[in-house]
């Protein structure tokens, strides 16, 4: 028992550091904002230099096989830099997919894309399948990252008896992606509709789904954006601990009132348990997939609560400044926003919990 | 990363769990539970005794002091398995956790040797003699004086809210022996043998209704020089020192949670609404709170496995452990009060509702003590603040 990341972990997370502070800087992010790109293609050619676009990857498809507890250490960075790339949906749940469920044509085709990053992918339906009368599907969702800006779409439908993903580019006839836009300005969003269509008419990943590895997606889904929302909340909890130090009223330190530092104090006691269920439930989907999905509806739920929650206080701890464009605290709060209702509802997750209670035990 | 057992103590906690199912039949286990008298005590002294005889106490310490140098994380094994079976972790609690690890930091070897061999095998029960009606989460401002004179030393005040001082062989007794100096600077602590004269106990009732604590009066109380622990007007170290350890061991609480948790869902899944014939289990309000308190159950756990991974062997846990024991304790207080609610959904008209309910109230009643003693959890978000965080004080 050793619940500490190795050293080859260690590296992955002080390089993926190190690239987010070159290429996802805090600036870059606004400027993202206020451009046009669907994501960063700076970043993300970094992170394909860096080869963590392959690390869910076999090697013999150019990648470097390692797990979901590598692959969340580089959202943690990702989601606290603010970054917009499509990592988790393209290199941890189209990789997954495609090595599971593709042909040898079809891996062949797309893996070694993924981890040259020269291919982008969103997954859709990963809740929701589309379904339809027999032999049709359509379907809609939102918010879904970077729809109009991937190379190809991976859409789960239903077909009677049989799941399958089909496979689509984001300006293919059958769909209509419309821009969604939310507060948070640091990814681009849009709902997407699939309308009636015929599934045998559509490529397809070769193997049907079968419900064990929706189970495992959804668990990737949700354990990567906790990671994502742990990398927001650790940035929070930083900035105000600076803000409350460097904020002088009343002759000294805001921080040296007990109103705020208790508050303070509380955000890091929430923060270590984020920190412990996020990276246990990274460590579940590579070791114990038989436990993943609870593991990982706890992290999530954690993240959900925590990161909103440090976010919420970040603006009050900053005062009229928090209020502010100015001062990136909103940003924090906004992404969180997003980041709880992206892959789920609302709530999804504690409702995990609450309906396998005696697994928690 | 690795969250499970290697092989190895894969195999320690099997031979735990194995011997608690020989060892810990229900009669011993209401008898070490009883917590009142001293035929209680003498229970818990056999018990640690045979723990230790079966390599399942104080195995991180070393052989010259009854341990066995094995990693700590067999302690931490060993805690689980315990918390799991029901079986007491906290009389012997502060000389196995809180004296016994300061005592290696800064005593003399004579004291090591002395004091660390009848602390792991039950011999003395030591009891921590801090705080005073006048100083309580401020430590540092305690009055009680301890003087030296004709090569002894000479202590009178008082102490209060000593946990088992009424049963205890010795108490640390952290005492002011230069009014001169600033506060922090001008304390001592010793060891002192209960049955010193001029000591009096008086135990005093707590709100659940026990007598686990006591003041503890000394009037021309002689000690020889040599029980000074540590150095003379060093005794704040010695403070800090044994509250670390005592921070980490309430911490081990977070395993009393996960069983604790256990209990909450049995209680839900027996406890009828009223005189209807609905589970409250089956509610979805309650499963929900269930399912919120399960998930911080399963943090606490989690959280002792990887602090216990960042204390360096055999190191003083740093201010990590404040954020264990404020997670644990605050935790122990909200499942008690969801406890006491739904077993108050009973139909209380009959009763064996009754019994249930009363028993949990005496166990709400208690966890609110945790919160409290070992430093409020206020002082712990001081703690946080000021030694993890580096807020300005
Ligand atoms: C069950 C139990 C067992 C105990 N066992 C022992 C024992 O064995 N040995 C021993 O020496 N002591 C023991 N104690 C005493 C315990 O350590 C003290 O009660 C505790 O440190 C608080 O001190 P106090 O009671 O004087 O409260 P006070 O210090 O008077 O505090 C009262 C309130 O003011 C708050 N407060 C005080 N200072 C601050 C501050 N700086 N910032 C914010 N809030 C503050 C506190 O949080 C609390 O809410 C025990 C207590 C309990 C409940």
């Amino acid at each position: 028992m050793r619940f500490a990341f190795s050293e080859e972990q260690e590296l992955i997370r002080k390089s993926a550091g190190e690239l987010a502070s070159r290429l996802a800087r805090i600036s870059d992010c606004r400027d993202f904002a206020a451009g046009k790109e669907p994501f960063s293609a700076a970043l993300w050619q970094g992170l394909a230099e860096t080869g963590f676009t392959g690390a869910l990857i076999p090697e013999s498809h150019g990648g470097s096989a390692l797990g979901m507890v590598e692959a969340g250490n580089v959202l943690e960075v990702l989601g606290g830099s603010l970054s917009s790339v499509p990592y988790l949906g393209t290199c941890v749940l189209a990789a997954e997919i495609i090595e599971e469920l593709g042909s040898d044509a079809q891996r062949d085709e797309w893996l070694p894309g993924i981890a040259s990053g020269g291919l982008t992918v969103s997954v859709l339906g990963l809740l929701q399948p589309a379904t339809g009368a027999t032999g049709s599907a359509r379907g809609r969702w939102a918010p879904v990252l970077c729809a109009a800006g991937v190379d190809i779409l991976l859409v789960r439908v239903e077909d009677g008896a049989n799941q399958w993903f089909i496979v689509l580019p984001p300006d293919s006839a059958h769909l209509v992606v419309e821009p969604m836009v939310t507060m948070d300005r640091s990814r681009r969003f849009a709902a997407v509709r699939l309308n009636d269509c015929l599934i045998a008419k559509i490529q397809r990943l070769a193997a049907p789904l079968q419900p064990a590895l929706v189970s495992r997606l959804q668990a990737m889904a949700a354990a990567g954006a906790a990671a994502e929302m742990l990398g927001v909340a650790t940035r929070v909890l930083d900035m105000a601990c600076a803000y409350a130090t460097e904020r002088q009223q009343f002759g000294r330190p805001i921080a040296t009132f007990q109103a705020i530092k208790h508050m303070i104090a509380d955000q890091a006691v929430a923060l270590e348990g984020l920190r412990s269920a996020v990276w246990a439930a990274l460590w579940t989907i590579d070791h114990k997939p038989a436990q993943a999905v609870v593991a990982a509806a706890l992290a999530k739920a954690t993240a959900d609560e925590v990161a909103t929650r440090l976010a919420v206080e970040s603006i009050q701890i900053h005062g009229g400044m928090g209020f502010t464009a100015e001062v990136d605290a909103h940003l924090y709060l906004k992404r969180a926003q997003l980041d709880r209702i992206l892959w789920a509802p609302a709530h999804f997750h504690q409702e995990i919990l609450a309906r396998y209670l005696e697994d928690l035990a | 990363m690795d969250l499970d057992d290697s092989p190895q103590e894969a195999g320690f906690r099997r031979n735990v769990r194995a011997w608690l199912r020989d060892h810990l039949t229900e009669e011993r286990r209401l008898q070490l539970n009883a917590r009142e008298g001293r035929a209680w005590i003498d229970f818990i002294r056999h018990w640690q005794r045979d723990l230790l005889a079966a390599g399942l106490s104080v195995r991180s310490w070393p052989r010259a002091y009854g341990g066995q140098g094995a990693p700590a994380t067999e302690d931490l094994i060993v805690f689980e398995e315990l918390a799991q079976a029901d079986a007491p972790l906290d009389a012997f609690r502060v000389g196995i956790r809180i004296i016994g690890p300061m005592l290696m930091k800064l005593a003399r070897d004579d004291q090591k040797a002395a004091f660390l061999p009848r602390i792991a095998d039950g011999s003395d029960l030591w009891s921590q003699g801090f705080s005073e009606p006048g100083a309580g989460s401020d430590l540092a401002a305690l009055s009680t004086r301890a003087v030296h004179r004709a090569g002894k030393y000479v202590i009178n005040g008082q102490k209060t809210w000593n946990t088992l001082g009424h049963l205890a062989d010795f108490c640390l007794v952290l005492a002011r022996t230069n009014p001169e100096v600033p506060k922090h600077k001008g304390l001592t602590a010793f060891a002192v043998p209960m049955s010193s004269p001029g000591i009096t106990v008086r135990p005093l009732q707590q709100m659940n209704g026990r007598r686990d604590f006591n003041e503890i009066f000394f009037d021309d109380v002689e000690l020889p020089e040599n029980a000074v622990v540590g150095i003379v007007d060093g005794g704040w170290k010695v403070a800090v020192t044994m509250l670390d350890f005592e921070h980490r061991g309430l911490a081990v609480l977070g395993f009393g949670c996960r069983r604790l948790y256990g209990r909450l869902l049995e209680l839900a899944r027996t406890t009828r609404i009223g005189s209807s014939n609905r589970a409250a289990l089956g509610e979805l309000d309650i499963r929900r709170r269930l399912a919120a308190l399960g998930g911080q159950a399963r943090i606490a756990v989690l959280n002792n496995h990887r602090f216990l991974a960042m204390i360096p062997e055999g190191g003083v846990p740093g201010p990590e452990a404040a954020i264990q024991k404020l997670h644990s304790t605050e935790l122990n207080k909200a499942m008690h009060a969801l406890a006491l609610e739904i077993a108050s959904l009973a139909d209380l008209a009959d009763s064996e509702a009754r019994e249930r309910l009363s028993a949990w109230e005496e166990d709400y009643l208690t966890s609110f003590g945790m919160t409290i003693a070992g430093g409020t959890s206020q002082i712990q978000r001081n703690i946080i603040a000021e030694r993890a965080l580096g807020l300005p004080r």
